[in-house]
């Protein structure tokens, strides 16, 4: 297997009637996957995309979306799935630095779309309005999905390369603009052919499909099912917001692998979701994005005895996850953190000083990965790479991604993470870099000073933003004028919380905003 | 704390301004879609809504759809009003 598309092509040949994504009351075959991922590839070929070209993704998480992924893949380009909350300047922004050839959308984009067109952002990309006509398209379409069906259903031929471009995925970046991650096939490839064996993921599990498809956890979920050749079911997003109907579609999906960030999970545990001996069917549950509080994974762990639970670490520019952390037995104290553990066959977790030197054992340094996982960079930006991905001295030609996280090896060889070398948060699994909050706040120009600072919470969304303002002489601002000029330019859940008006903000003997100082000035989260 | 029926709106779009900083829109705009609920704010709106409005919302009697535009919370709070202790 070369290419991510192939493990779809040989469950459909293996098993062409069995199950790939089971969505709601909608079920996809293998089969019928593998052929309208084919006919799309071919509609887009025919529309011009190939090998080299982006292509930007506007359609909610469903398995048409996860066919667009296919279709882009087997027409030899690269996709970029947009999370669809996101306001028209942040897209324009990406679709800016992207230059994608086509765009795939459907009506729950319209709006998007509207907003784009107006503002000069489509100009010469192609529209494939996955919806039955092109009625309600905001623009000039290149084909809808009824236009599909006239395709053959075998993938076009196209020239391709193990380094090609799987897709780019966007996280927040720190001076404002968000980054675009790219990812290789190789790179996928590499963590999901050592994952499905590690955990035995075979064509009767029925997986989880819980993150957002423009969120590098997916990638798993979508690629470790298809090449065990088991069934993926993705969980709508709403119901996040309902801890009891995601535990309820845990039980009548009769899913055997959950792997998600913390924070559901603490949610769950938080409204006692949960029962004693509760999904009987699940055999593993895996976690990765940020720290599972060890409270919370006590009670799991003692609510499912039956159950695997694992650790997974790794930031989206080394692929997936880059250590694991099996944990054995239910931990004792509950103050004391889960380790990421250890690397990933092929990968290594590098805990090093200033000079690129490793630390003394037990000391703490900066982490750095290197191995297969590692992303060629950031898309279209040079200088960024070049920072956060340096060459390893160890070994000429190699590199090393700098993580900002800070880490130590603890007694048993175990990595153990200790805190931040920046000020990147972790909200519900999504990196938020403080400064492109920051940014966007200031190019509002109402504000003469602002801070935004991450308060720590015992609630299940982990860490929430605070914002600390300082209004222009002559302005008038409120709370929920910023919250709603900040919606413009950055999405929901890079949006504060809680805001306090300051006459000046406290600062510390540098000179610089005092940022402890300001925490302790929020009130305690309700 | 007993809330009169045409005050019920006014209330609850003052527990959004309040407690969320965000003016609430239309009456019958999808919340769910614009992101102005979602998993943290849910779990702040339906304290929040607990508190000032001295009512009662158990998670698991509650209903995504429930949440969907104001026109539907303040029917859910009414619910609990009129169907609570």
């Amino acid at each position: 297997m070369n290419r991510l598309e192939d493990w779809v092509r040989r469950a459909a040949d293996a098993r062409p009637e069995g199950s790939a994504i089971v969505f709601g009351s909608e079920c996809v075959s293998y089969g019928a996957l593998d052929a309208a991922s084919s006919q799309l590839a071919r509609a887009l070929a025919a529309a011009g995309v190939g090998p080299g070209d982006r292509v930007a993704l506007l359609v909610p998480k469903s398995p048409l979306a996860i066919t667009a992924m296919l279709g882009v893949l087997k027409a030899g380009a690269t996709y970029a799935p947009m999370d669809l909350k996101n306001p028209v300047a942040r897209i324009a922004q990406m679709l800016q630095a992207l230059r994608p050839r086509a765009v795939l959308a459907t009506r729950a984009a319209a709006d998007l779309l509207t907003g784009l067109e107006r503002e000069g952002g489509l100009a010469d990309v192609r529209l494939g309005w996955l919806e039955a006509d092109a009625r309600d398209a905001p623009s000039a379409v290149a084909f809808t999905r009824t236009d599909l069906a006239a395709y053959p259903a075998r993938a076009p031929a196209v020239a391709t390369a193990t380094d090609d471009l799987a897709h780019i995925l966007f996280t927040s970046g720190s001076t404002g603009v968000p980054k675009g991650v790219m990812i290789t096939h190789a790179n996928v490839r590499n963590f999901v052919e050592w994952a499905v064996p590690h955990f035995g993921i075979g064509p009767a599990d029925r997986v989880s499909g819980h993150s957002p498809l423009h969120f590098d956890l997916s990638t798993f979920d979508v690629y470790g099912a298809f090449a065990a050749g088991a069934t993926l079911y993705p969980v709508p997003p709403e119901l996040n917001l309902l801890p009891h109907k995601v535990a309820d579609l845990i039980r009548t999906a009769a899913l055997t692998q959950w792997f998600s960030v913390p924070s559901i999970l603490l949610h769950m545990a938080k409204c006692d979701a949960v029962a004693q001996d509760d999904f009987p069917t699940l055999r593993r549950l895996l976690w990765c994005g940020e720290a599972f509080p060890t409270a919370a994974l006590i009670h799991w762990m003692r609510r499912l005895p039956h159950v695997a639970f694992t650790n997974l670490y790794g930031p989206t520019e080394t692929t997936i996850a880059s250590s694991y952390y099996h944990v054995t037995t239910c931990p004792a104290n509950p103050q004391q953190p889960v380790p990421i553990g250890r690397p990933c066959d092929g990968e290594a977790l590098l805990v090093l000083d200033d000079r690129l030197d490793p630390v003394r054992d037990g000391s703490t340094g900066d982490l750095y990965i290197a191995g297969p996982g590692l992303s060629p960079g950031y898309w279209g930006d040079p200088d960024k790479t070049r920072a956060a991905f340096v060459p390893d001295p160890r070994e000429p030609g190699a590199r090393l991604y700098r993580t900002g996280d800070l880490a130590r090896v603890d007694g048993q060889g175990d990595v153990v993470l200790v805190g931040r070398r920046d000020s990147q948060v972790k909200s519900r699994g999504y990196r938020i870099e403080l400064g492109e909050i920051e940014a966007a706040l200031h190019a509002l120009e109402v504000l003469r000073e602002c801070a935004v600072v991450p308060l720590a919470t015992d609630g299940f969304e982990g860490t929430v933003l605070a914002c600390a303002y300082v209004p222009q002489p002559g302005t008038e601002v409120t709370p929920a004028t910023l919250r709603q000029s900040l919606g413009k330019r950055l999405p929901p859940y890079m949006l504060p919380t809680r805001w306090q008006r300051f006459d000046h903000l406290p600062l510390n003997a540098n000179g610089k905003v005092d940022r402890r100082a300001l925490q302790t000035r929020f009130a305690p989260p309700a | 704390m007993i809330v009169r029926n045409g005050e019920l709106e006014q209330a609850v779009r003052g527990v959004f301004l309040t407690k969320l900083a965000v003016t609430a829109p239309a009456n019958d705009v999808d919340l769910l879609a614009a992101g102005i609920v979602d998993s943290v704010t849910l779990v702040e709106l339906v304290l929040a809504l607990e508190t000032q409005l001295g009512i009662s919302l158990p998670f698991e009697s509650l209903e995504i759809d429930d949440f969907r535009t104001l026109q539907r919370i303040v029917t859910l709070v009414e619910r609990s009003t009129v169907g609570g202790p």
